[in-house]
């Protein structure tokens, strides 16, 4: 596995205080690493200092090994597709796609060829000739993802591409990106602030929190290992139980959870009182209250029957972590 | 009591349209008629004549006023446009101190009087003004000659023109989204490309737009040329002001504000047509 990306010690300082610090990353070549948090979190302008849209403050960005720290966007060879789509509106879908070929001086008879390969690959071969305010949001962003594949980046930066669309077309953009990506084998960026978005594309996720890098690893592990309080709540759901000393707190996932009888009670087992007990489909919702806190636990699809509002359970929790409080 | 009701908003927007209606009627359309019977008639006899417009298409000494006048107004679009659109360039990329100090600027000269402004110009630039007597004290003669030639006048407009050129075209320049530059950047377009192929296609209407109202107030401007303007040639509303209240030839004057309105109205149709244009994208 060779390295397309390095980041060390980089930093980048807003005026009023605002930025990243402390940032050193690697990103393999052919990995869809995402950049995931809340916002306001920095992934932006991290996102933004790889493209070179950011001067940094501190620390030095190799791409394949190459210093481009104090190079421009045009120099990198990354290219980024921009929250909003951001085509240039009085250019046709193809001409979009044809600028960046055009500056790299490719001859008209490829530039066709390179265009309409990548248009029917994305499927909008239909739309060439179209004005992008002609096209829906679904379309603009496969012609958005065209325009930057096109000019095959060493790095595709993706800085949340998918938030103008609604949740159906999102999904089934997030597999088309899939698709692609393990077509040609190309190494990504992808910023987002969508939790399920993350764990779907990524190859590793990077939660950031306050300009710095909290956790890196895969989703299963940032899943089943968050390092803190902070990448336990952002990732899934998470039940937060505050201990008797009160320095610490139990985490515990609302599936990691099995109902038992008060005879089995042992280790690990808590009683509660059911508050609202809900199908979510493919399985039941219980939301309970244990002394003064209110948890959630996933039961089995027909759950919410056995367990009315109102009713005693005892639970074992098979799966708990300890984290310090703050 | 219905059909008062009906009655009353029926009228209530006539009601509202027709004060301006009547100033528009009283103040413009009652002159400009006038104007025009007045300028085709002789002054003695008062028939029919087109002598009026003869005249100042002939005469070479009107020929050369229009032509002065044509040069001055050009001259000050292109200059105003170009310049105007530098700054507002500066401004809308750079934020920093010194571009907020020149937005500030920008909208100075649209607050002071034009009188006041060109008498104060002409006290620093006339032979033996304020510049004439700083290059004395440094130990050199120089005379900038700016006064009743056509340099001066120009230079006069673009104090007036490139602000308000450059606001104008700023205006357009903050419709062009950060982000599409950032894109063109990212895709390796240089400094220049951008300009050429992002930000000019979004811009040029303006340029028309604001080269229009540029070329209408200067063609029929009057306080610069009669401050500062020489004898021969003469912009065309020195040479109105002096057929009106010297020579008295009313109808000769009648003619040439005529002329003057044709003028204008060749920018209005330049506005009218880049207003109305259908674009293939929109």
């Amino acid at each position: 596995m060779t390295v397309k990306l390095r980041i060390a010690g980089l930093s980048k300082k807003y005026e009023n205080g605002d930025g990243i610090q402390d940032i050193n990353l690697t990103v393999n070549s052919g990995e869809i690493l995402t950049l995931l948090g809340p916002s306001g979190c920095g992934k932006s302008t991290l996102l933004r200092s790889i493209g070179g849209f950011e001067q940094v403050t501190t620390g030095k960005i190799l791409i394949a090994e190459k210093d481009v720290t104090r190079q421009p966007p045009e120099k990198r060879p990354t290219i980024m597709v921009f929250q909003g789509y951001n085509l240039w509106e009085r250019m046709t879908v193809f001409e979009n796609l044809e600028f960046g070929l055009k500056l790299r001086k490719i001859s008209k008879t490829k530039r066709k060829q390179q265009i309409m390969e990548m248009l029917t690959m994305l499927g909008i071969e239909a739309m060439a000739a179209k004005y992008p305010q002609q096209l829906s949001g679904g379309q603009q962003q496969r012609v958005a993802i065209g325009r930057a594949l096109v000019l095959r980046p060493e790095i595709l930066l993706l800085d949340e591409p998918y938030s103008a669309l609604d949740a159906k077309i999102r999904v089934q953009m997030r597999e088309e990106l899939k698709k692609i990506q393990r077509r040609l084998q190309i190494t990504i960026i992808f910023v987002t602030h969508d939790q399920e978005e993350a764990m779907m594309l990524s190859t590793r996720i990077a939660v950031m929190k306050k300009g710095e890098i909290v956790q890196v690893g895969t989703p299963s592990e940032i899943y089943n290992n968050p390092k803190d309080i902070y990448v336990a709540s952002f990732i899934g759901e998470m039940n937060f139980l505050t201990t008797d000393d009160g320095h610490e707190v139990q985490a515990f996932r609302p599936e990691d959870v099995r109902l038992v009888s008060e005879q089995a009670a042992g280790e690990n087992t808590f009683h509660a009182t059911v508050q609202q007990s809900t199908q979510m489909g493919h399985y039941s919702q219980l939301t309970v209250k244990l002394i003064e806190q209110t948890i959630i636990l996933f039961a089995e699809k027909d759950a919410f029957e056995s367990y009315p509002e109102g009713t005693e359970i005892f639970f074992e929790v098979r799966k708990m972590q300890n984290f310090t409080k703050g | 009591m219905k059909k008062s009701d009906d009655l009353q908003k029926k009228w209530t927007p006539y009601l509202y349209v027709l004060p301006a209606f009547f100033l528009i009627l009283l103040l413009i359309v009652y002159p400009v008629v006038t104007s025009l019977s007045l300028s085709l008639k002789n002054k003695v006899t008062s028939h029919f004549t087109l002598d009026n417009y003869h005249y100042f298409f002939t005469d070479q000494v009107q020929l050369g006023n229009i032509g002065y006048t044509l040069f001055v107004a050009v001259m000050t679009v292109i200059l105003a446009l170009l310049l105007g659109f530098m700054l507002a360039l500066y401004i809308r990329f750079n934020n920093n101190s010194l571009s907020k100090t020149v937005v500030a600027l920008t909208v100075l000269p649209q607050f002071i009087p034009g009188l006041v402004a060109v008498y104060s110009i002409m006290l620093v630039v006339r032979n033996g003004g304020v510049l004439s007597r700083i290059a004395q004290s440094l130990g050199f003669t120089f005379n900038p000659n700016l006064m009743y030639s056509a340099n001066g006048l120009i230079m006069v407009n673009l104090w007036f023109n490139i602000p308000f050129a450059a606001l104008l075209l700023l205006a357009s320049l903050a419709n062009v989204r950060q982000a599409s530059i950032e894109s063109a950047r990212d895709i390796g377009a240089d400094k220049w490309t951008v300009l050429f192929k992002i930000i000019l296609p979004a811009t040029y209407k303006q340029f028309f737009i604001a080269g229009a109202f540029v070329f209408m107030t200067n063609v029929g401007s009057f306080t610069t040329p009669f401050l500062m303007g020489g004898n021969n040639p003469q912009m065309l509303g020195v040479v109105l002001y002096k057929e009106f209240n010297q020579y008295l030839d009313y109808n000769k004057a009648a003619a040439l504000s005529v002329i003057l309105f044709l003028l204008c109205s060749l920018s209005a149709i330049v506005y009218v047509i880049v207003n109305l244009r259908q674009e293939k994208w929109r």
